[in-house]
């Protein structure tokens, strides 16, 4: 299973990047996505997990595809479910669709991507035709907390107790501000 | 390198000196620097570095052309082609 991680410090954030200097948003998303910040009850928080669940998948596109290059606007992403302290979406990035899981929290947004191969779960996640388009987003939504289950991740806060974190073989890591996330298959 | 290209430089580090920490390796700023392996700028930040260089350059910077902006080199290739479309007009 390929994967990419990407943790937002919310703290962090707030002091390096102001999301609601004019001409930020366009840069980074499409209308849908921009409608879906200015509606959320906490425009904030949907800022940093939409920017997550890019960053996440462009990790694995990048990767595998050796394309380096700063294209918000080449990934999509849509919310398929939205809790107080979750989220799943789908990312497409240039013909390549990834599912996403993230946790909420008042500190921080941790966002997990994993491509959408079709083959290396058992719930197998070709079956996209359903007619019936809210069972194919339940799918969606179970896939991706399935997924989720197989990865292991560890957030750590102190960086002093996490110098060692590279003897433990993680398979990703994400660090922003005041946090490291290790995330292992 | 001619003055004009060195003069790009130049401003093109004082945008970016807000956004790093790592002054040590903004001293040595050349075409070759990296905004995000090198000067360790959260990728985040790189929207604001486009948008500055919007504002002090007075240029519009399509997504496309964005796209390219992760380097110093390849950020002023942008710069001089807007500026250039730019005269046209």
């Amino acid at each position: 299973m390929t994967i990419g991680i990407d943790i937002v410090d919310l703290l962090q954030a707030r002091k390096e990047s102001n999301w609601q200097r004019p001409g930020f948003l366009e840069k980074i998303f499409n209308t849908e996505e921009q409608e879906l910040i200015l509606q959320a009850a906490d425009p904030e928080q949907m800022v940093w997990l939409l920017w997550t669940m890019k960053e996440s998948a462009y990790k694995i596109y990048s990767r595998e595809f050796q394309w380096h290059a700063f294209a918000p606007h080449q990934l999509s992403c849509k919310l398929l479910s939205f809790s107080s302290d979750s989220a799943t979406g789908l990312v497409s990035c240039r013909n390549e669709n990834y599912h996403t899981q993230s946790i909420l929290s008042r500190d921080l947004i941790h966002t997990i991507a994993f491509r959408d191969t079709g083959t290396d779960d058992e719930t197998g996640i070709d079956d996209h035709t359903t007619i019936d388009n809210g069972t194919a987003i339940d799918k969606d939504i179970r896939i991706a907390a399935g997924m989720a289950k197989k990865v292991q991740v560890l957030i750590l806060k102190n960086q002093d107790e996490s110098k060692s974190y590279r003897n433990t073989k993680p398979a990703t890591v994400s660090h922003h501000g005041r946090y490291l996330a290790l995330a292992y298959l | 390198m001619t003055t004009a290209r060195q003069e790009m430089i130049n401003q093109l580090k004082l945008i970016v000196d807000d956004y790093t920490e790592n002054k040590a390796a903004l001293e040595q700023i050349n075409e070759q620097t990296d905004f995000i392996k090198d000067l360790n700028i959260n990728s985040a930040n790189l929207v604001d570095i486009v948008l500055d260089v919007e504002q002090e350059f007075d240029i519009e910077i399509d997504n496309t052309s964005m796209e390219r902006m992760l380097t110093v080199g390849a950020s002023i290739a942008v710069i001089e082609e807007k500026l250039a479309a730019k005269n046209q007009n």
